[in-house]
């Protein structure tokens, strides 16, 4: 840290491990890099290029906005962008012609896209929903959508490239479930004539966990940024690398109202620190954890010190990180605060300054 | 490609901010008594409703300073040229001023639990788009992990509003949405990106607007109840919104 009260540092390297080990884990299937909300909190073109070098030929983009800009900030073909959060009053031309490839969950998406389609043909994903009930057609809708893609296919307005699902890693019997009823979406689809259609499910636990979950693809979030879930193996046990660690200064140093000892730090609510952090997670100054400590302002945090009396305005405090500091992982953070480490990352404000290294 | 006179579409997650509210709260809560300065707490870029937009209503209010969070939210209200002057944390005298912060938008705080009691009404209605729509059947399970279980057939709407916009992943235990003249359940954990909302046998289609919180005169949740059923403070939850969700003033 030099000027700066509060960052967060990237650790490329880590990336790169974490790509690595899971590619070799998941092959052959190939992998989907997620860089959805600024790659979970970690720099969206960062994330994308270092992926890319690493020999990634999928991202998986979330919507078409951020497609757009990751085409634009240099990920070009023939790298495949996947886009799958489809808006209904959005204009699907600008993505078509990027040549962005579109999750297709109803028939209203499928003709917004054909009708939008100038020179090339739109990729299509059409997805089944399997059991998670967010977008994806029904198995009872699933036919009329397959045979309505293959009309336009057979136009030349749209090119079924893969059929895919997302799953609710409720259990594993639920997966299995999922998993059988993907393959009988599949089978339809054949049985319709969509021709090797890539297939991908799985997200980062089913892909990691089950080579029956894999298929051909899988699209990695989580696990590429070295975030495990919670209340299971470290990051460290699975051969992740955490690659954020969230840091700050100390700004000042002082006697409580009830006479302890407390540093702050310029992290508060307003910057994305979980409320329900404080007297539930420490942090690490010098090596050794500190409480964080209530109240949590809406732009500053405070530290218990109680007997430490070496800490002083412009120390550092690691919030965060892979733990070689002294700190907790996210993955600790998350089962602190009752909930995931994706959830703490994607809130961090971009307010916070970012150091690559 | 969309002609000249096509209207640009809404975005499809909202905050919409009512200034007027602001300076109606102000005036309300400067016509109480108080000794010393009074300063407006816009830190934490005015609790989410944008420092800049809100120091601009407020600069005739005659408050002494607007209270930033760090130098660069400091320019921001700088470069607007105002009469009432920006001030960092290190210059405020405690024991003499009187803080004006959540309370300015309605919204509660440690020290002022209930803000609609003092007539202080909330000025931002956050508000989404609904994406897609499908019927399920009874004793489905619905999102991450199945926590819910449609009770009945029901039909379900998928919001585009998600945990990192700054809705809790939690939001499911409790969480209502305001649909269509009523208020109704968030269908399991919240993702990402999207939540679920169980409307059952009201009509809906993607394109419709599902409001989380504002006005309750209009009947939505307030964002004192939002945030109390998820053990926060309507200041903390407006705060910490991300900055997908375009804000726009009227
Ligand atoms: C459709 C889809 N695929 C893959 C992912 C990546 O999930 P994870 O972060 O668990 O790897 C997500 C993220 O939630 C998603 O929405």
């Amino acid at each position: 840290m030099t000027d700066v009260t509060r960052e967060i540092v990237v650790d490329l390297d880590a990336l790169r491990h974490n790509i690595d080990m899971l590619s070799a884990r998941v092959a052959p299937a190939e992998v989907m890099v997620v860089v959805k909300n600024d790659a979970y909190g970690h720099g969206l073109l960062d994330v994308a290029t270092t992926s890319v070098q690493a020999g990634v030929t999928w991202i998986g983009a979330l919507d078409v906005p951020t497609a757009l800009t990751l085409r634009r900030g240099g990920i070009t073909p023939p790298t495949r962008i996947f886009a799958w959060l489809i808006d209904p009053e959005e204009d699907l031309a600008p993505a078509i012609a990027a040549g962005i490839d579109l999750g297709i969950s109803t028939v209203p998406q499928l003709e917004t896209a054909a009708a939008s389609t100038d020179a090339a043909a739109a990729r299509i994903h059409l997805k089944i929903d399997t059991g998670l009930h967010r977008n994806g057609a029904t198995a009872e809708d699933w036919p009329r959508l397959v045979e309505r893609a293959r009309e336009l296919e057979q136009r030349g307005v749209v090119e079924i490239v893969a059929i895919w699902t997302h799953i609710a890693e409720a259990s594993d019997d639920e997966d299995t479930q999922s998993i059988r009823r993907f393959e009988a979406a599949v089978d339809a689809a054949r049985g319709l004539g969509v021709r090797a259609p890539v297939r991908h499910l799985a997200a980062s636990a089913a892909a990691y966990a089950r080579s029956d979950a894999r298929f051909d693809l899988v699209r990695l979030g989580a696990f590429v940024y070295g975030l495990p879930p919670g209340d299971g193996p470290s990051a460290e046990d699975m051969g992740l690398r955490q690659a954020m660690t969230l840091r700050a200064r100390v700004t000042t140093v002082e006697s409580a109202p009830d006479g302890r000892r407390r540093a702050s730090i310029d992290l508060g609510y307003a910057d994305g620190i979980s409320t329900f952090a404080p007297g539930r997670i420490d942090v690490a100054i010098h090596g050794r954890r500190r409480p964080l400590i209530s109240p949590l302002e809406v732009d500053r945090a405070w530290i218990g010190l109680d007997g430490d009396t070496d800490v002083s305005v412009g120390d550092v405090v690691t919030l965060w990180g892979d733990g070689s500091a002294g700190e907790p992982t996210l993955q600790q953070w998350g089962d602190a605060t009752s909930t995931m480490s994706e959830e703490l990352v994607v809130r961090l404000s971009p307010s916070i300054p970012r150091r690559i290294v | 490609m969309s002609g000249p006179h096509e209207l640009h579409p809404a975005p499809p997650r909202r905050a919409v901010i009512s200034l007027e509210t602001v300076r109606s709260n102000t005036r309300l809560l400067l016509d109480q008594p108080s000794s010393g300065r009074v300063v407006a707490d816009l830190r934490g870029d005015a609790y989410g409703h944008g420092a800049a937009a809100v120091a601009t209503a407020l600069d005739d209010l005659q408050l002494d300073a607007f209270l930033v969070s760090n130098e660069t939210d400091a320019q921001a209200v700088d470069a607007l040229a105002l009469s009432t002057p920006s001030i960092l944390r290190s210059r405020l005298v405690p024991d003499s001023t009187t803080l004006l912060g959540p309370q300015l938008f309605g919204l509660d705080s440690a020290e002022l639990r209930d803000p609609r009691a003092r007539g202080l009404l909330p000025a931002l209605t956050l508000s989404a788009r609904v994406l897609s729509v499908k019927t399920v059947g009874a004793g489905e399970g619905v999102s991450y992990g199945y926590v819910y279980r449609t009770p009945r057939a029901t039909t379900l709407a998928m919001v585009c509003l998600g945990y990192s916009d700054g809705i809790d992943r939690h939001a499911c235990d409790g969480g209502r949405a305001w649909f269509a003249g009523s208020t109704h359940p968030i269908a399991g954990r919240v993702a990402m990106d999207v939540f679920m909302l169980d409307v059952d046998d009201s009509p809906v289609s993607p394109g419709d607007e599902v409001v989380l919180f504002g006005d309750e005169q209009h009947g939505y949740p307030s964002p004192v109840a939002w945030a109390g059923a998820l053990g926060k403070t309507g200041a903390e939850v407006t705060a910490s919104l991300g900055d997908r969700i375009v804000r726009s003033y009227r």
